[in-house]
C-alpha cells in the first residue's frame, strides 16, 4: 500500500473505520469520533511514506487516531467546551441484563472513567478496545513496560474503587 | 479475584454503545486526500488547488483577483492585485556582457538572434538578455526553476495560455516585478515595472519574455523559437 493508490486506500478506510471510530469514542472524542477519525485517516494517508511495510497497520493507524483524539480534546477544552473537559463514560447498550448486572457494569464503567488519564487510556485500550499489550503500547506511544505497570496500577485502583458490600461477598 | 475484574472489563467491551462510522466517511477522506498536501503552509496549498482547477478547466481564461490571490508558477510567484502601477518599464540588461558564467545552458530565441545586451547574475542562476526590435525592446530572463520563487510579480490580470502544449502565463498589462534570489531577502533589487510578459517553462528553465510593445502572438513566436 503506497500513497497515490486511492481505491486501495478507500478499502483500507472502510475496513478499519469501525475500530477507529470505536477507539476515538472510547478514548474521549465522544460524539465527534467520526470527525476525529476522518482527520486521522487524512493524516495517515499523508504519512504512508513513514509507515513501514510489514508493520501492523491497525496499531499504526490507531496511534494516529489516539493522537487526534488527544488534540481534539485539548482544543475542545481550550474552546471552553466544559462538558468535554471531563471524560464521560460511554453508555451501555439496551439492557438485556438483570438490574443487578447492569448496576455492576455501570459502576465499573464509571470507575474506569474516573481513573486518571494515563491509567484510563491504558485500561481502555487493553480491555474495552481489546488490544493486546503490544498494540496498546503502539497506540498510546508508550514503552511496553509502561503499559504493563499502568495496567497493574489501573486494575488495583479499580479494585479499590469498586469495593462495595456486594463485591466484597464475591471476593471472599 | 483479579481474573474477575479483568473478565468483567472484557465483558464490558461488548456492552458499550459506541458510534459507528457513517457511510460518507471513506468518501470524505478520499475527497481530502485526492488534493496535494500542503507543500509549505496552508495558503500555498489552497492556492495550488485553485491553480490546478484553472489549468484543468479554464485554460486561457483570465484569472480574476477574486478567484486567486496569488500563486506560484515555475519559480514565479504571482500576487493578484487590482492596482496597476504607473511609470515606464525599466531599461533591460547591460550591453556587452557574455553568457559565460551562467549556471545552466541559456536558451536563445532564433526569432531574435544574438542578444544586444546580456546580464548574468553573480551566482550565474539568473540570465538576462535584451534585443531592440521593431516591436520595441524585448527582454528575456531565464533561471533554473527551483522551489523558491525567483520573481515576485504583482499583477491585476494574468492569463493561463498554452505554448506548444506547455502551460504558460501571460501578463498583458504592466506589472511590478521584484527579483528574489533563492533563500534571500525579497528586496535585494528595487521593484521595477515590467511590460507585457510571457512566462513559460522550458525543461528545467523558466523563461520570461517581456516587452513594452509585445503582444501574445509575438511572445509565443519568440518562445517557440527558443533553443
Amino acid at each position: 500500500m503506497r500513497s497515490g493508490d486511492l481505491d486501495a486506500y478507500a478499502e483500507l478506510v472502510n475496513s478499519h473505520a469501525p475500530m477507529a471510530v470505536r477507539t476515538a469514542a472510547l478514548l474521549g472524542a465522544g460524539a465527534d469520533a467520526e470527525d476525529v477519525v476522518q482527520e486521522a485517516f487524512v493524516k495517515a494517508y499523508r504519512s504512508l511514506g513513514r509507515y513501514r511495510d510489514g508493520a501492523a497497520f491497525r496499531p499504526w493507524l490507531l496511534r494516529i487516531v489516539a493522537n487526534e483524539t488527544r488534540n481534539h480534546h485539548r482544543s475542545a477544552v481550550r474552546r471552553g467546551a466544559r462538558e468535554r473537559a471531563d471524560f464521560l463514560p460511554p453508555a451501555l447498550l439496551d439492557p438485556a441484563d438483570e438490574v443487578a448486572d447492569r448496576e455492576r457494569k455501570e459502576q465499573l464503567l464509571a470507575a474506569v472513567a474516573g481513573l486518571p488519564d494515563r491509567l484510563r487510556t491504558v485500561v481502555t485500550c487493553r480491555y474495552l478496545l481489546e488490544l493486546d499489550e503490544a498494540e496498546t503500547a503502539t497506540t498510546l506511544g508508550l514503552p511496553r513496560g509502561t503499559v504493563k505497570s499502568r495496567l497493574n496500577r489501573g486494575l488495583a485502583r479499580l479494585r479499590a474503587d469498586l469495593v462495595t458490600p456486594g463485591r466484597e461477598a464475591d471476593r471472599v | 479475584m483479579s481474573d474477575t475484574l479483568e473478565q468483567d472489563l472484557r465483558a464490558l467491551a461488548g456492552d458499550l454503545r459506541v458510534p459507528e462510522p457513517g457511510p460518507a466517511l471513506a468518501g470524505a477522506v478520499l475527497a481530502r486526500v485526492a488534493v496535494p498536501p500542503p507543500a509549505r503552509g496552508r495558503v500555498r496549498w489552497v492556492v495550488a488547488v485553485a491553480v490546478a482547477v484553472l489549468l484543468a478547466g479554464l485554460a486561457a481564461s483570465p484569472v480574476g483577483a477574486r478567484v486567486v490571490e496569488w500563486f506560484d508558477f515555475h519559480g514565479v510567484m504571482v500576487r493578484e492585485d487590482d492596482t496597476v502601477p504607473g511609470g515606464t518599464p525599466a531599461v533591460p540588461s547591460e550591453p556587452g556582457a557574455s553568457l559565460e558564467g551562467a549556471a545552466f545552458d541559456p536558451l536563445v530565441p532564433a526569432e531574435l538572434g544574438p542578444p544586444d545586451g546580456v546580464g548574468v547574475s553573480d551566482g550565474g542562476d539568473l540570465v538576462s538578455m535584451s534585443w531592440t526590435t521593431a516591436d520595441g525592446t524585448v527582454r528575456i530572463d531565464e533561471f533554473a526553476a527551483g522551489l523558491d520563487p525567483y520573481f515576485w510579480k504583482s499583477s491585476p490580470v494574468a492569463q493561463h495560455v498554452d505554448v506548444d502544449g506547455r502551460d504558460a502565463i501571460w501578463f498583458p498589462v504592466p506589472h511590478e516585478v521584484v527579483v528574489v534570489p533563492e533563500g534571500g531577502a525579497q528586496e535585494t533589487h528595487a521593484p521595477r515595472l515590467a511590460g507585457q510578459t510571457l512566462v513559460v517553462p522550458v525543461g528545467a528553465v523558466t523563461v520570461r519574455i517581456e516587452g513594452e510593445d509585445l503582444d501574445l502572438v509575438r511572445a509565443v513566436e519568440i518562445a517557440a523559437s527558443l533553443e
